[in-house]
């Protein structure tokens, strides 16, 4: 028989925030091992709402 | 000209009558004649849109609206620089595999040091195979939005990687991607959470070719839907290679 023990970090915002590393943005991270949940950090989901409305433009003219 | 005195003219000379037909035979409803007349002008344009198969740049080769399904119908292999290939053909609603098998050529991307806005904003449905092996890695906007707001995207046969290319919203608003098949080492931060029809073979073919990254780490966001389709045991697979997923 062999056991094998997965670990699995999951942090979760807390109601009305996001989480950030400053690169990606999600109610919920799966850390991957190297990562430290010191690195992320809660926004709001109206600071949130207005940085994707600066994400999200209209299709480009030209590019 | 009478109907006979065609036929003896088409047993002598069938390209002249070809070429009359393309000239006359139109105005006269031979419509045999129109036909010939019309394949050989389809084969004359391709000849010179194409440089008789030695065409090397095909960036804007089909971008714009004109492009359709009945019109698309590249008679040459399609390998060169090959970035902006298929931009702004909103109107070019085709399975491209099945086009490229129609007419017995082949697309190769792996020769392109660029393939940003490859088929930006356009209306295909199904991809060959995609190589970004010749995609030069010192360019943060090589990939950039390669396949962005392909909106009927459903399928790409295959992504060839390597390591080193940038994902800069390669995938940005590709809503239709349910299938693709990834081959060679992702390892910069790839961001898939428009795609949120992936099927499970998908995000598993995803996450089996992310570099195992030893002491920093990377992003893979595929969004929730997504993420509900894997176990935690599949979800660790990302984690261990040093991943975050979200």
């Amino acid at each position: 028989m062999k056991m094998t023990i997965i670990e699995l970090r999951k942090i979760t915002a807390n109601d009305g925030y996001v989480l950030t590393n400053g690169e990606i943005y999600s109610k919920e991270i799966y850390l991957g091992v190297n990562d430290s949940p010191d690195n992320w950090h809660e926004i709001t989901e109206e600071e949130y709402a207005e940085i994707l409305k600066e994400k999200e433009y209209e299709v480009p003219e030209e590019v | 000209m009478s109907i006979a005195e065609k036929l003896v003219t088409i047993a002598e000379n069938e390209q002249k009558v070809y070429n009359k037909g393309y000239n006359e035979g139109y105005a006269e409803g031979d419509f045999n004649g129109y036909q010939s007349g019309y394949e050989n002008s389809q084969n004359d344009f391709w000849d010179k849109f194409q440089s008789g198969g030695k065409r090397t740049d095909y960036e804007y080769a089909f971008s714009g609206d004109g492009w359709t399904a009945e019109n698309f119908k590249p008679k040459y292999n399609l390998i060169g620089r090959l970035p902006r290939l298929i931009y702004y053909a909103k109107n070019l609603e085709v399975d491209v595999r099945a086009v490229l098998k129609e007419q017995g050529i082949t697309l190769d991307t792996s020769k392109s040091e660029s393939l940003v806005c490859f088929s930006f904003n356009s209306a295909i449905t199904a991809l060959p195979t995609i190589s970004f092996v010749g995609i030069d890695t010192n360019d943060v906007h090589a990939a950039k939005w390669c396949f962005g707001w392909d909106k009927s995207l459903h399928t790409i046969e295959k992504l060839i990687v390597k390591e080193g290319i940038f994902y800069n919203e390669t995938f940005y608003q590709t809503i239709a991607l349910k299938n693709i098949e990834i081959e060679g080492i992702i390892d910069n931060n790839i961001d898939f959470s428009y795609s949120s029809l992936l099927t499970h073979k998908s995000l598993m073919s995803i996450i089996n070719h992310l570099k195992n990254l030893s002491v920093y780490s990377r992003n893979l966001s595929i969004g929730t839907n997504n993420l509900a389709k894997l176990t935690d045991a599949e979800k660790a697979i990302a984690t261990q290679k040093g991943w975050n997923l979200a």
